[in-house]
Parts: structure tokens; C-alpha cells; sequence
């Protein structure tokens, strides 16, 4: 099936009435949970995935797909009105958006974050289309050598790129594989760390962690300081920019929507990183670099571009390598794993109506987010009156009964509440949790490759630099680990000339 | 402050990793033509001992990375026991009952003002949830005292 023929069979099953709904009921929640700040999309996933227990995974996914980047857009608005960024990839936003708005534009920050995230959007789902088919046949040369060293590369660079301290990322890499290793031994069957409980024979089930980590942690952050909501009080008016805004602004979309692609498709690259990215360059390539920071409408546009282009390239190497590359991303890999499915190469060849289906429901589900965020904003702006009191509540429900729902068991209950106090206790310490719930998802994988590599080879260990896919891969991952130290390395050997220059 | 938070976790981790690797040692390493079930966690065990161990001599040269404030503990401390205490609360006395014990502590926790607003919404919220996910959506939640 080529592109062109993938997309019309991939239409004909978003298109069907159902899948519209749950692209809608995506999109919708997406947009909303990117407005309320303190509720991010790997919670909300993670929070909705045992209500897709009982629907077809094509349309589970269109579902899910449709939270990650409906957020994206939603997150603009609180960035905008509130000076609180609804999303992480949106605190970018905050500096210029709300200057904006405080010089009485807030209708055009809105509405070229809207637009701008639209064509971006759009733009990241025809790349999307474009390079997964001709990537997935490509990964299916590899051997259990080149994924193991993929997965290995894929979890240093989701690491090295994530946020705060690369040892603390490579920390919580190494505990999320020890997490995985719980239950059975993929190859040999033999039980692991399983404390002689019948229930802990499978695993953790990693709705539940998730639930935990980013749900109950999130609500018990907040709860010790919570958030102070001042809604910007204007007349929202002129949501369509200029024709002088136009001019200011189409080549930062472009931009925007080029970097975001391509951060995108790294794991661990993501929106947020790419909305900083694009920010700086605009900042660059202006002519006037100081009216940045003061209200500059590229300082919105760029980096909302940017976001939205990155959250659909980031399906690509889940589509096509089975790699997630961020925690909403693994939240979309899990969706799939509960149907039987696994991403990866296969995928298009075994499931061509999940893969098809889910591009095409993007496309439908961007011009259902810009249908829903430009005429709806005032409906966006009165969802940030409820008090969060209640949100946190609804979110501690549904942790709970997803939670039990897993097994009707109360022991997950006791899973989810440890893991919200871990979660907790891990994000005071500056503890990224997205390298451990990657890790845990994709230690089972690298073990599997590894055993498999090992044995084929006969515990030949040149197996893994003999082939020239794997070689490359292995020494990207392997200089990634050993950054920090190198760059310790580095600081101490210019510290230590520096000091014997000046005595 | 945030040095300490880093020696505390390093130490923890350390701990974790040693355990794993003792426990690795227990289902057997096996050897790199033939691994074992043990290999791969005490390979993971090892880093994650070492990992601690560049962690807790980074804290104790005073470098950390931690970005949180401090923060009040008495609210996420209040909250968490209230979670502590309804798992093994659930089974016998039933979702509807604890759900709404729980709704009426995270209310008050977050400073919910009139006692009216907390029991009334505390009682519709868990009675609503139960009925929409157990009658409606099949959900197997435990009744409890209740007999529906």
C-alpha cells in the first residue's frame, strides 16, 4: 500500500461516526486538560486508558492521540491570559503571549497561536505520512543487535534530553528498568523480585504506575502550592491577525513548524524542548531582538508551531520503531500494548488500520481543534473558573477506580497510592519521572534483545559493533552516557588551567 | 536543604541497587554465551549503584540540581495518609463509604470553606462516580455496606 493509498484507507476508518466522536472526545479533552494548568497529558492519558479497555484499538488510539496534541494547543491559552503556562511545552509562550495580552491583543496572541499551531500541526502530519512508511521498512533490516542498541539510544537520548540534571535522568532510567524486571523473566519465565505475591507474577501494570506518577504525584504538588488564578479581564476581539501580523509572523510559523518536525522525531526531543528552540532562534534572526520579551507576536507563533509540529513527529519513531520517545508517548505505546498490539515496524504491515487510521484521524482532529479553539475560546476561558478543589478530586477518582478496574483488585489501589507518594518524594528531589516510566516500558525489550543477541551470538559481544547500524547506534548511546562525565572532565581540566594561568 | 534531599535519594537508590543485585545473585548470573535470569537485573543493580554512589559525591561537594521549593508538607502529608488509610478500607466497607471519607478530607485539605460544600459534594461525587462506573460503564466497584 503506498502513502496516497494508506491515507484514503486510513480516511475511510477516521471518518467512520464513531472515530469522528473519539477523535472529538480527544480533542476536547486534550484542548481542556492544556488549559487547566496542573494536569498534564501523560496523566490525563494515563488516567483514561481503562475507559478504552472495552473499544477497538484504532479507535483507542485515535482517542489518545487526540489528548497529546489537543493540549498542545489548549496550553497557549493559560500561557496567554493567565501568565500560567496550561502545558510545559506552553511556558514559552508566557513571554511574550501575555505581553499581548496586557497591551489589550490578547484575541490576536490567541489567534495566531491557533492558526500557527493549525499549519504546523498539519505540516507535522504530512511529514508524518511521508517518512513513517519508507522508516518502518527500513527497521525491518534489524536484528535483536540493532534493537537492542536502538532502545539503547532511544532511552539516552530521551534522558540527555530531558529536563533538570542528566545523572538524575540516568538514575531514574536505571530504577524504571529495575521496575520492568518485576514478574516473570521474558526468556526464561523464571519469576523475579516478586516478594512470593501471586499478583506482582505480571508485573506492574504500567497504567497503574503511570496513574501514580503522574496523576496522585501531581494533585499532591499542587496541593502544597496551589495555584493562584488571575484571569486577564479584556474584551477577547480580533481573533484573525493582521495583514501587518501576517507579515511579521509567517516565516516564524515556518520555522517553528521545520524545528519542531525534526526536534520531534528525536525521543526525549518533544514540544517543549523544540518551543524553547524556536524562541531562541526567532530571538536570533530578528531584526529587533529587543522587542522580544515585550509583547513580539513571533515570540508566540514560533514556538507554538514548533509544539505542535513536534507532537506529531514524535509518533514516528513509536509508529516505526515501537521507541517512545516522551511520557505521552509511552502513555499512546501502552494504549496500544493493552489491545495486543506492539509498535513497531510491523505495525504497518500487521495493523494497517491502526496505523492509517490514526494519521488520518490527525488531520480530521487538527481541523477539529482549530474549529474548536478559535469560536470556542470564551467556553476555554470560563473552564479556568473551576476550582481546583474539585479537579483534584476528579483526579484522585479516576486514579482510584482506573486503578481497580485493572485487575478489581484493591492491591492495585495500594499500587497507585505508593507510586503517588514515590512520584512525589521523586519530583521534590528533581527527579524527571518520564526516563522511568520510558525505561520500564522498554527494559522488558532491551533485555529480550539483548539475551537474544547474546545467545545467537554465542556471547560474542562483537555482535553488537560488527554490523555497522548497530556499531553507530551503540557509540551514540554510549557517548550520550558518558556526557556528563566528559563534560566534568572537560570543566575541571579548564578550571584546573585556569588556575594555573593565574598563579 | 536541596543537598541533603540528594545524599537522602542517593542513599536510597544505593540501597535499592544493592538489594537488586543481591537478589540478582539469588536466580543466578549465568554467564554471557548462557545469561541467566539474573544477569539483566544485576547489571541494572550495578548501575544503579553506581549511579548513587556519582549522586551522593556530587551532593556532598554541595552541587545539586534540585529546582522545587520547599513547599509545605502538612497538606500532601494529610492527603497521603487519607489514601493510606482507604486502601485497605475499600474491600470491607465499599467505594461508596471511603470514596467519600476521602473526597471530604481532600476538600478540607485544600481549604474547601463551608462544611456544607464539603459533605454535600463529597457525598454526590463518590455516590455519582459509583453508579455511572459500576451501573453504567460495568465497572466491578466494591459495594460494601451498600447493597447495589
Amino acid at each position: 500500500m503506498d502513502v496516497f493509498g494508506g491515507l484514503a484507507h486510513g480516511f475511510s476508518i477516521a471518518l467512520t461516526p464513531a472515530n469522528l466522536l473519539y477523535a472529538a472526545i480527544g480533542s476536547v479533552l486534550g484542548t481542556a486538560i492544556g488549559v487547566l494548568p496542573g494536569l498534564g497529558p501523560p496523566a490525563t492519558i494515563a488516567l483514561l486508558l481503562p475507559a478504552t479497555y472495552k473499544i477497538d484499538a484504532t479507535s483507542a488510539v485515535i482517542m489518545v492521540a487526540g489528548i497529546f496534541y489537543g493540549a498542545m494547543y489548549g496550553g497557549s491559552t493559560t500561557s496567554i491570559l493567565l501568565n500560567i503556562p496550561g502545558e510545559a511545552a506552553s511556558v514559552v509562550t508566557c513571554l511574550d503571549g501575555y505581553q499581548m495580552a496586557r497591551q489589550g491583543r490578547p484575541g490576536a496572541a490567541l489567534g495566531i497561536s491557533a492558526i500557527g499551531s493549525f499549519i504546523a500541526g498539519t505540516f507535522g502530519i504530512v511529514g508524518l505520512s511521508l517518512l513513517a512508511p519508507p522508516l518502518a521498512a527500513f527497521a525491518l533490516r534489524f536484528g535483536p543487535a540493532e534493537y537492542f542498541a536502538l532502545i539503547l539510544l532511544g532511552l539516552m537520548m530521551a534522558i540527555y534530553l530531558s529536563e533538570g540534571s542528566a545523572l538524575k535522568g540516568l538514575t531514574m532510567a536505571a530504577t524504571g528498568l529495575i521496575l520492568g524486571m518485576v514478574g516473570l523473566d521474558p526468556v526464561q519465565g523464571a519469576e523475579r523480585f516478586t516478594f512470593g505475591l501471586a499478583k506482582l507474577t505480571d508485573g506492574f501494570d504500567f497504567v497503574v504506575v503511570a496513574m501514580g506518577l503522574f496523576g496522585i504525584a501531581e494533585v499532591l504538588s499542587n496541593v502544597e502550592a496551589p495555584e493562584m488564578r488571575d484571569i486577564f479581564k479584556t474584551a477577547l476581539k480580533g481573533l484573525l491577525p493582521t495583514r501587518e501580523d501576517w507579515r511579521r509572523c509567517w516565516a516564524s510559523v515556518v520555522r517553528g513548524s521545520f524545528l519542531g518536525f525534526f526536534i520531534g522525531i528525536l525521543p526525549g526531543g518533544g514540544a517543549t524542548i523544540s518551543s524553547f528552540m524556536a524562541y531562541a532562534v526567532e530571538k536570533r534572526v530578528s531584526k529587533a531582538p529587543e522587542r522580544f520579551g515585550h509583547g513580539a507576536i513571533e515570540g508566540v507563533a514560533a514556538p507554538e508551531a514548533a509544539n505542535n509540529a513536534a507532537a506529531s513527529s514524535s509518533f514516528i519513531p513509536l509508529l516505526t520503531l515501537g521507541i517512545p520517545g516522551n511520557a505521552s508517548i509511552a502513555m499512546i505505546f501502552v494504549a496500544l500494548m493493552i489491545h495486543g498490539i506492539r509498535p513497531g515496524p510491523m505495525l504497518l504491515s500487521e495493523h494497517p488500520d491502526v496505523f492509517w487510521g490514526a494519521i488520518a484521524s490527525m488531520y480530521i482532529g487538527n481541523v477539529m481543534l482549530l474549529a474548536l479553539n478559535l469560536p470556542l475560546i470564551g467556553v476555554w476561558v470560563k473552564l479556568l473558573k473551576v476550582p481546583y478543589n474539585f479537579l483534584a478530586v476528579g483526579v484522585l477518582i479516576f486514579c482510584i477506580i482506573g486503578a481497580y478496574s485493572v485487575n478489581n483488585s484493591a492491591f492495585d489501589v495500594g499500587t497507585v497510592v505508593v507510586f503517588g507518594a514515590v512520584g512525589y518524594l521523586l519530583r521534590k528531589g528533581g527527579f524527571p519521572a518520564a526516563p522511568l516510566v520510558l525505561a520500564m516500558i522498554l527494559g522488558p525489550q532491551l533485555e529480550r534483545t539483548l539475551q537474544q543477541s547474546l545467545i545467537g551470538s554465542g556471547g560474542d559481544l562483537r555482535v553488537f559493533v560488527e554490523g555497522p547500524i548497530s556499531a553507530t547506534l551503540l557509540v551514540g548511546a554510549v557517548g550520550l552516557a558518558a556526557s556528563p562525565a566528559l563534560r566534568w572532565l572537560w570543566g575541571h581540566c579548564v578550571r584546573a588551567r585556569a588556575a594555573k594561568t593565574t598563579a | 536543604m536541596s543537598c541533603r534531599r540528594d545524599l537522602a535519594a542517593s542513599l536510597a537508590f544505593f540501597a535499592v541497587g544493592i538489594g537488586v543485585c543481591v537478589g540478582a545473585g539469588r536466580l543466578g548470573f549465568g554467564s554471557v554465551h548462557a545469561p541467566e535470569p539474573g544477569f539483566f537485573p544485576w547489571l541494572g543493580g550495578l548501575t544503579l549503584v553506581g549511579l548513587s554512589a556519582c549522586l551522593f559525591v556530587q551532593a556532598l561537594r554541595g552541587r545539586s540540581s534540585v529546582t522545587a521549593p520547599k513547599g509545605e508538607w502538612l497538606g500532601p502529608g494529610l492527603l497521603l495518609g487519607a489514601l493510606i488509610l482507604y486502601v485497605p478500607c475499600l474491600e470491607p466497607l465499599g467505594y461508596p463509604v471511603t470514596t467519600a471519607a476521602l473526597c471530604v478530607v481532600v476538600l478540607r485539605v485544600l481549604k474547601t470553606r463551608r462544611w456544607s460544600v464539603t459533605l454535600g459534594a463529597s457525598v454526590a461525587l463518590a455516590l455519582s462516580t459509583y453508579l455511572l462506573f459500576r451501573r453504567v460503564l460495568g465497572i466491578e466497584l466494591p459495594p460494601g455496606v451498600f447493597w447495589f
